[in-house]
């Protein structure tokens, strides 16, 4: 990269830069307690759970859900905030290379002046005393060229030592631009550790929510302290029928919402979604009905409504075939989320300009 | 996936860009290249000029030349050091504004470790509170067992944002010290302009001294009655 143009860069980066400080604190608190808010919820949505466990019964395994679905937010408003932390608290800058030398130092030029006035101070020194009124003119032109040499060698001198103190400031900038650039690499790859550890987690309480909900609901037997079983604590249900899907149909079927507050999407922001699944004989057959908000002044229809049919396959995605309320075309996906009360709807419409082609998010169980 | 093409097309246009500019001398590259061009002509001057006649139109076009090539070398020694200069000025504005930025990072990372040792110690609850379930009724001594697995990565975590307070406060101290550090260079270049305007100056003189010696010198060669007539 050329000089000017890294120096560009730079500079634009750095118009950038003060706006990007500016957002990073506000976006920073913003997220947090966006993260902070979810956990509060969760953990204020049943703080006695564990507690409750030996004493409250089957009906503890709902609870367990619920509490599955708050971690589930929870957890995504986190990895949101540490991805967004990450990006903005990065110091990109320091990722470049740091500045090199500047322009060579002015020896030569300081080689070449000493060798002319070492001509001249001679030429002047031969034509000393001699009468000839010519050459006292040669002689005076060349006390005048000895005169700018002596101003010039004293230039170059100040020049090469300004150079000399650039380019000693160079190796100090130098490595202290790498011990920050080190610092700041320490500090991201910490920052996505964090997030690395969030997905762990998040996995760790689905999966301890379900291992919880299961033991509550006595689909586990439990081993006492003197070791032995402990009894289901109600009768064990019928075993239910081999399901079509590779998912218990349960994690599809059913009545989902779209979350009032922190709910998940992408593309158009849902105002509500309602969506009934039914099976019957491994047909699905449901009905979505949402509404989406709309740019200020935009002339679209915010309103969607369709019907969706077709047969369950042994795929953990479903796809169906629907139809909307005007008869436009489109599919619609039904995907299990990572917690069992969690569905993902993926929907495509082949609509007409004005309404609404594409929607997705996290529904959750009514 | 769409987007990939329009990225593809940006990533090409600025590979394509690196590439242009790394074939492309920089200011430094052609500063070096004048320099070395002056010098040539400059060592070359006075035996060329030495078997020249005094009166010899090629005396005052040889020391034109090295002069021209002169101004060419100050002229690429300025823009190069001018882009430093530039360079040094946004790096010291960019560490100025880390440097600014340092409190509220580490507030940040106090935040930071702040809720993660709440998370662990409400998780660690948690399990106390499950633990002594399991006594009573084990069949969630599996859950206990998720539970503890759970405190355990909080506890790493934790752990994770003690040690990004301290980086952050070490990472504040290299941008303290990197922004000492440019600021010492962007003085130093700021000198240097100043040196090289003046030693501008200085080779301009020399190089009108040393034509002013050239027309002496023929001038006092000429037989009298051959100086031309203004």
């Amino acid at each position: 990269m050329s000089s000017t143009s890294r120096a560009r860069g730079v500079m634009v980066a750095r118009a950038s830069a003060g706006i990007a400080l500016a957002a990073l604190m506000l976006c920073a608190q913003s997220s947090r307690e966006a993260y902070r808010a979810a956990y509060r919820v969760w953990h204020e949505a049943d703080p006695n759970l564990e507690r409750d466990a030996a004493t409250a019964g089957a009906p503890i395994g709902a609870r367990a859900d619920r509490m599955a679905a708050e971690a589930a937010r929870y957890h995504a408003e986190r990895r949101s905030f540490l991805d967004q932390f990450s990006h903005e608290n990065s110091l990109a800058w320091l990722a470049a290379s740091p500045p090199e030398a500047g322009p060579a130092r002015a020896n030569v030029a300081g080689d070449y002046a000493a060798t002319e006035t070492g001509i001249v101070r001679r030429a002047i020194e031969s034509f000393r005393g001699d009468p000839d009124p010519g050459i006292q003119q040669v002689r005076n032109m060349l006390e005048r060229e000895n005169l700018a040499l002596g101003a010039l060698t004293a230039s170059l001198a100040v020049r090469d030592q300004a150079a000399a103190e650039a380019d000693a400031a160079v190796a100090a900038v130098d490595e202290a631009w790498r011990k920050a650039s080190d610092r700041d690499r320490e500090m991201l790859a910490l920052i996505a550790k964090s997030g690395v550890s969030v997905d762990e987690e998040k996995a760790a309480w689905v999966e301890y929510y379900r291992t919880f909900s299961d033991a509550a609901r006595g689909a586990t037997p439990g081993v006492t302290p003197d070791g032995g079983l402990t009894p289901p604590l109600r009768p064990a249900e019928p075993a239910p029928r081999p399901s079509i899907t590779p998912l218990p149909l349960v994690r599809y079927t059913g009545d989902w919402i779209f979350p009032q507050t922190g709910g998940l999407y992408h593309g158009a922001q849902p105002e509500s979604i309602d969506l009934v699944v039914r099976e019957d004989n491994g047909h699905c057959e449901g009905r979505m009905v949402a509404r989406f908000k709309l740019p200020a002044g935009s002339p679209g229809d915010p309103n969607v409504r369709f019907d969706f049919k077709g047969d369950f396959k042994n795929t953990r995605a479903q796809t169906f075939a629907l139809e909307t309320s005007d008869g436009s075309q489109g599919t619609i996906d039904l995907i299990p989320g990572p917690a069992f009360n969690l569905l993902e709807v993926n929907v495509q419409i082949a609509a007409n300009p004005g309404k609404i082609r594409q929607a997705n998010a996290v529904l959750i169980k009514k | 996936m769409k987007w990939l093409a329009p990225a593809a097309v940006v990533l090409l246009a600025a590979s394509s860009g690196r590439a242009q500019d790394a074939a492309a001398p920089s200011l430094r590259q052609i500063a070096e290249k004048k320099s070395a061009e002056w010098e040539a002509l400059a060592r070359g001057l006075d035996g060329k000029i030495a078997r020249m006649l005094p009166c010899d139109p090629r005396v005052n076009s040889a020391i034109q030349e090295v002069s021209r090539a002169s101004e060419a070398r100050q002229a690429a020694l300025r823009d190069a050091l001018k882009a430093a200069a530039d360079r040094a000025r946004a790096d010291r504005e960019q560490a100025q504004l880390a440097v600014a930025g340092e409190e509220a990072r580490l507030r940040e990372m106090r935040a930071e470790r702040g809720d993660s040792e709440q998370e662990r110690s409400t998780v660690e609850g948690q399990l106390a509170d499950l633990t002594e379930s399991v006594k009573r009724r084990a069949a969630f001594e599996e859950a206990r067992r998720k539970l503890a697995q759970i405190a355990a990565l909080a506890g790493q975590r934790a752990a994770d944002s003690a040690d990004a307070e301290k980086l952050a406060t070490a990472l504040n101290t290299s941008l303290r010290e990197l922004l000492v550090a440019l600021q010492a260079r962007e003085a130093a270049l700021a000198n240097a302009q100043a040196a090289l305007t003046s030693e501008a100056s200085r080779w301009n003189e020399y190089y009108a001294a040393r034509l002013a010696r050239a027309g002496t010198e023929c001038s006092i060669t000429k037989p009298a009655g051959t100086t031309k007539k203004k």
